[in-house]
């Protein structure tokens, strides 16, 4: 009878095996920590999305309030509001809508990271639908094929690490690589502790379900097993199941790295720190900030965008203080990219609220972010012409699209869009 | 000779009178520019209708203009407008196949003049009569042209004076009418290609993405008919029938999420026409109704999840209303229709228990489960559709107009999402104007493809227009908004694709009488079983035929619906060739079920004592357990694929470490539990280890330990394997293993506690309870 055991389990047969990290865990030869990340030329990819739909005409997208023939309303009138108007400031190249009064928050985040952010004006999301534009704004596309770029990025820098793609929270679009993504809760860990048992008696003790020694056994056991299920009807999936499995295994190694979701961005940066220099993964998605879909009253959003500088320069602030795998600091190599489903429209409505509109910005600090402002509206709001490479109005350019984002975004973390975006010129005046 | 004369005066004149009907292409030279322009004209008598649509860099000239004027002689007259208010004019000649004159384009701030020449297609029909091709009937018309196009190119539609339409219930005559939009010579530049891309003029803009699979189906068509072999018999993947046994694992998990019992495996393996009962027996089974109220869930996403332990099961019942409702209409074999029509609501003690929270009065019901009843404050009573928390979850406000919840349950009883339109909003339309949004959406053609549509469905609900939260709304606010306020908000009277109706009793009959109701909910039925639409031949062409047999035979019993696709070779055979969509992954819900039903583990957690017990209004103390598999508290819910209906809307079947690593968790609490629990119970009344001891030494105990293992192999998989067979050997050996090993062995924290015996059983459950055969099935 076939059989792949050998009769003494010695450590070139654990490792033939790749088993767990509890039987190494368990054995003195020192193999306690291997990384899988790319340490010739790491890039990590932050995305944080801002759910609902921000008004970027109050930071990003500068159009002067006192010009009556711009027809965009920055603010609800003061007469109403109680609340002083914005103004237009500059710091490092980035020219922003600033309110020290209700947002001063921002005014702090381009003193401290203007020298290393991108704003992109004039994105054309196409749709005013919160879902559908999400998955514009993402993926470039309508189609639940396409994976996302936090994904695809995934796939470019890391597709051999346990999770490649870690999704804390929000929205996230897989399609062909949803083997590379994953949701971690909040007790993944507990999972991650998977062979260990509450007693009987006290649930604050655990005992193990078996031995390190008995955990290699298992997994020879279920690989022998496999080979026998190969032709059978989950053949199909096997594999998949296989390469879960390995891949947890990996990260079961790294479990001490395992970030949690945290809404203090100091906390979150040194999580998300460990989690890279573990090798655990290389591109993270998170949804963090909320509340911009302001159909009434909106003054609401002066609000959201304290909560999100706030958070944005408390999570630089902590990227930047560590050290990275090759470069100085972590913020070295990490691109952070904040965007929004859509931006809202130019005036208020009847409610003193802005509604839904198709044109939006977003916002690239860290590596390979060439600093200033990109792209650009009219009058109305709406996206103009720009050169994709110097991301200046050009009457020979075309409108910036979210496929074109998508593309840039690749482009700038080393893919070669076409490979994932077939046809579509990629945004690049963004990149250094 | 005077006679003479005035006769060839008409024959020239009838001559010249030919009919305009046809499809035409043609340019508009206008200075700086020539402009692409595709026009539908049809002719009754000497009037002449139809749509042209200019494909100008000129913004304001560009778009679909609906014209008429009449034809005299050679002489054609035609105006028209477009959306953006540029009138056209235009005096022509018409000679042959052509129309040639000069037009002009008048309107706000704008004035052109140019020469419009039309020509008229020349069809050249395919050598190739249409025929009765599988390929057509499922992919191009099931998935493509009845869902998409025949919103407008049907008669009656806004594309009827289009080459292309539909025809409902012939398929040769629709294939037909598609065929000669194909350009056999450039398949790439035909027709049917490019207008639904919005890569030529067209009326109804884009209604596919390039690249997506309409665009694939659609051109896998075009090639085959410009090679000539549509009518040969597409290639499927052979599908060959699977084994009673492993039907009725597959069966027994896609409708409950258990493994059958052993005697009903054995039942079918003696007699596979035992298959047939045993489905009816799972169809009337709890379980079933819980994956029935999962899957309109997927569709609704009303569900809501409380993480105060004692307003959990409360808040459960609330949001679950219009759920408990679709499953007492299953339960009771009533018409599935009455998730439209019903005149009553359902409810149960809880649900009724906090006027705070469910302010709405309601003849109180007596009895601990869900009964039927009726709200006492005026509203109709028209099934799903006058529930009430689906108004809170899916509000509206002045701009949206209700269309958002007329979406949902378009989406619900027709399964069509208007969302799926890839159109662009961006061109040409002030947002920020709501004069011009309602302009646009009643006036510019491929705003009024979805709206036209959309919209006078969104026109039942005004009166929910108060609707909007639970809390906040006075026990008398659902239906009390203005029923007329279609007649600003939208201007489109309440109807469902052009049928009339006044309130949501006609809305609920329209949407359920209509022939998308039964292709909807059969394909949800599909859902239920495979995880995802139908899309094979095989499937599609079942589907229709399902639909049909459930309108005319089975009178709308959802439990009847659901059988046909059991007993369909559909289901009861599998592609011969590994298919992975074929393979499905449970569900958190099954998952859970399935463990706890195999083991007795259901991994949870005790209630917490967190509301205050001195307030009088806070919620009883809860005593049960909650569990950790399905709900959103610890994450396992939504690692494991599942939903909350709020940030994570779709079903994720994928494997990936999340997963691999919750599964390898409970496999290990769940073996533990069993050990524990079972060895401490009477043979009979135990899970899985009867007739274990607990301490069967391997080199003595081969025989009775291969006899268990079999036992288990059957109890776990739903196989029957023989004792001698690889796989008993392989897990023989492993209970070997782990008998002799007696590292970390011990009663403290780190260790392995337990007999020798103790530990082989252990360690054998977890190895077997993390097979793959656990999760995919």
């Amino acid at each position: 009878m076939r059989t792949l055991w050998a009769d003494q389990v010695t450590r070139r047969t654990l490792l033939k095996l790749g088993v767990s990290s509890a039987v190494l865990m368990a054995l003195p030869w020192g193999l306690r920590r291997e990384a899988w990340a790319d340490t010739a030329n790491p890039h990590f990819v932050v995305t944080l999305v801002g759910d609902g739909g921000w008004d970027v005409t109050q930071v990003f997208d500068v159009h002067d309030p006192l010009d009556a023939t711009d027809g965009v309303d920055v603010d609800v009138p003061q007469a109403i509001s109680g609340l002083p108007p914005s103004q237009i400031a500059m710091v490092g190249g980035i020219t922003y809508m600033s309110n020290p009064t209700t947002r001063p928050a921002v005014d702090a985040f381009f003193t401290n990271w203007a020298s290393r952010s991108a704003v992109v004006n004039g994105v054309n999301t196409r749709s005013t639908s919160h879902d559908q534009s999400r998955q514009l704004v993402l993926t470039g596309y309508l189609d639940p094929t396409r994976a996302d770029f936090a994904v695809m990025a995934a796939n470019q820098n890391g597709a051999d690490m346990p999770l490649p793609h870690l999704l804390l929270s929000g929205p996230s679009f897989a399609g062909p690589f949803a083997g590379l993504s994953g949701r971690v809760g909040d007790q993944l860990g507990d999972a991650l502790a998977y062979n260990r048992v509450p007693d009987r008696v006290d649930p604050n003790i655990e005992h193990l379900a078996v031995s390190a020694l008995g955990e290699a056994y298992v997994q020879q056991a279920l690989e022998w097993q496999r080979t026998l299920d190969a032709p059978g009807a989950l053949s199909a999936r096997l594999d998949q199941f296989s390469d879960a499995n390995q891949r947890g295994e990996k990260l079961v190694r790294l479990a001490a790295s395992l970030p949690q979701n945290s809404n203090n961005g100091a906390q979150l940066a040194t999580s998300l720190g460990s989690a890279f220099r573990s090798g655990m993964t290389t591109s993270v998605t998170l949804s963090n900030v909320g509340g911009f879909d302001t159909h009434s009253d909106n003054t609401q959003q002066n609000a959201r965008w304290e909560e999100l500088f706030s958070f944005l320069d408390q999570f630089l602030t902590g990227l930047a203080a560590q050290p990275g795998l090759r470069a100085a600091s972590l913020l070295d190599e990490t691109t952070v990219v904040y965007c929004s489903e859509f931006g809202r429209t130019p005036q208020l409505n009847g409610d003193n609220g802005k509604d839904h509109h198709p044109w939006t910005s977003m916002l690239l600090v860290g590596k390979r972010v060439r600093p200033g402002t990109v792209g650009m509206t009219d009058g109305q709001q709406e996206g103009v012409k720009v050169n994709f490479s110097t991301g200046q109005p050009d009457d020979t350019g075309q409108i910036i699209d979210v496929q074109n984002t998508v593309a840039g975004i690749l482009t700038l973390v080393g893919a070669n869009s076409s490979t994932y975006l077939a046809g579509v010129k990629p945004f690049t005046a963004m990149i250094a | 000779m005077l006679l003479h004369a005035m006769l060839a005066v008409l024959l020239a004149a009838s001559a010249a009178r030919a009919d305009l009907s046809a499809s035409y292409d043609g340019s508009l030279a206008m200075p700086g520019e020539t402009a692409l322009v595709a026009g539908a004209l049809t002719q009754a008598k000497a009037a002449v209708t139809g749509t042209m649509a200019v494909q100008s860099a000129d913004a304001a000239a560009a778009g679909v203009y609906f014209v008429s004027g009449k034809v005299r002689g050679p002489r054609l007259t035609l105006t028209g407008m477009n959306a953006s208010g540029i009138r056209l004019r235009w005096r022509a000649a018409v000679k042959k196949g052509t129309v040639r004159g000069r037009a002009s384009m008048r309107g706000p701030g704008h004035q052109a003049k140019g020469m419009l020449i039309l020509t008229r297609r020349v069809v050249n029909p395919p050598s190739t009569p249409p025929c009765d091709s599988s390929y057509f009937t499922a992919q191009v018309l099931g998935r493509v042209v009845q869902p998409i196009c025949a919103n407008c190119h049907v008669a009656g539609g806004s594309a009827q004076s289009a080459n292309f339409r539909f025809t409902a219930g012939d398929p040769l005559a629709t294939q037909q009418s598609l065929d000669l939009s194909i350009d056999v010579a450039n398949p790439a530049e035909s027709r049917i290609l490019k207008k639904p891309l919005g890569e030529l003029p067209h009326g109804g803009g884009q209604q596919i993405s390039p690249g997506s699979e309409e665009h694939q189906i659609l051109q896998q068509w075009v090639t085959l008919v410009a090679t000539g072999r549509q009518c040969e018999t597409q290639p499927e993947a052979p599908l060959v029938p699977i084994a009673p046994a492993e039907l009725l694992v597959r069966a027994s998990m896609d409708l409950r999420g258990l493994r059958p019992t052993l005697a009903e495996l054995d039942a079918v393996e003696t007699d596979p026409n035992a298959y047939a009962a045993l489905v009816d027996q799972y169809l009337h089974t709890p379980e079933f109704l819980e994956r029935v109220k999962d899957l309109y869930d997927d569709a609704l996403l009303v569900r809501r999840e409380d993480f105060t332990d004692e307003a959990r099961d409360k808040t459960w019942a609330i949001y679950g209303e219009a759920l408990e409702l679709i499953a007492w209409i299953v339960a009771n074999d009533r018409p599935f229709t009455e998730i439209g029509t019903a005149n009553y609501t359902v409810a149960n003690p809880l649900f009724q228990s906090d006027p705070t929270r469910m302010p709405f009065p309601m003849a109180p019901v007596a009895g601990p489960g869900w009964q039927p009843t009726v709200y006492a404050d005026g509203r109709p009573h028209a099934g799903l559709l006058s529930t009430s928390a689906f108004y809170e979850v899916w509000d509206t406000n002045n701009t949206n107009k209700n269309r958002r919840r007329a979406n949902r349950w378009s989406i619900l009883f027709h399964c069509y999402n208007f969302l799926d339109t890839p159109v662009d909003v961006t061109r040409n339309v002030d947002n920020n104007d709501a004069d011009a949004v309602l302009n646009a959406v009643t006036t510019r053609p491929d705003c009024k493809a979805c709206h036209d549509r959309l919209d006078p469905l969104a026109s039942f609900l005004f009166p929910l227009d108060n609707m909007s939260s639970l809390q906040d709304v006075a026990a008398t606010d659902f239906f009390s908004g203005d029923p007329e306020r279609w007649r600003d908000a939208n201007k489109r009277p309440p109807a469902v694709y052009g049928v009339p109706g006044t309130d949501i009793r006609d809305m609920g009959r329209l949407l359920t009488a209509h022939p998308k109701f039964a292709e909807c909910q059969t394909k949800r039925a599909f859902k239920l079983l495979f995880l995802r639409d139908p899309k094979t031949s095989t499937e599609l062409t079942t589907a229709a035929e399902v639909a049909s047999h459930w309108t005319t035979d089975d009178g709308y019993n959802f439990r009847q619906l659901v059988k046909r696709w059991m007993l369909s070779d559909a289901y009861r055979k599998r592609p011969q060739t590994g298919d992975a969509e074929w393979v499905r992954r449970t569900s958190p819900e099954r998952l859970e079920l399935l463990v706890k039903d195999l083991t007795g583990f259901v991994w949870e957690r005790d209630p917490d004592d967190d509301e205050p017990d001195a307030d009088p209004a806070s919620d009883p103390p809860r005593m049960t357990p909650v569990p950790l598999l399905t709900n959103e508290e610890r994450g396992f819910k939504v690692i494991l694929g599942g939903i909350n209906g709020v940030s994570v809307s779709g079903r994720s079947n994928s494997l990936n470490a999340s997963v691999a690593m919750v599964q390898r968790k409970l496999a290990a609490m769940a073996a533990d539990y069993v050990l524990t629990n079972d060895l401490a119970l009477p043979d009979g009344q135990r899970k899985l280890l009867n007739g274990v001891t607990g301490a069967e030494d391997p080199s003595v105990d081969a025989a009775t330990l291969r006899a268990d293992i079999v036992a288990l192999i059957r109890r776990l998989y739903g196989q029957r394997v023989a004792p001698d067979s690889p796989q008993v050997g392989g897990w023989l050996q492993l209970y070997r293993r782990l008998y002799d090993d007696r590292t970390q062995g011990g009663m403290n924290s780190g260790q392995v506690l337990g007999t020798q015996g103790e530990r082989a059983w252990r360690g054998l459950l977890v190895a077997m309870l993390r097979s793959p055969k656990i999760l995919l099935y």
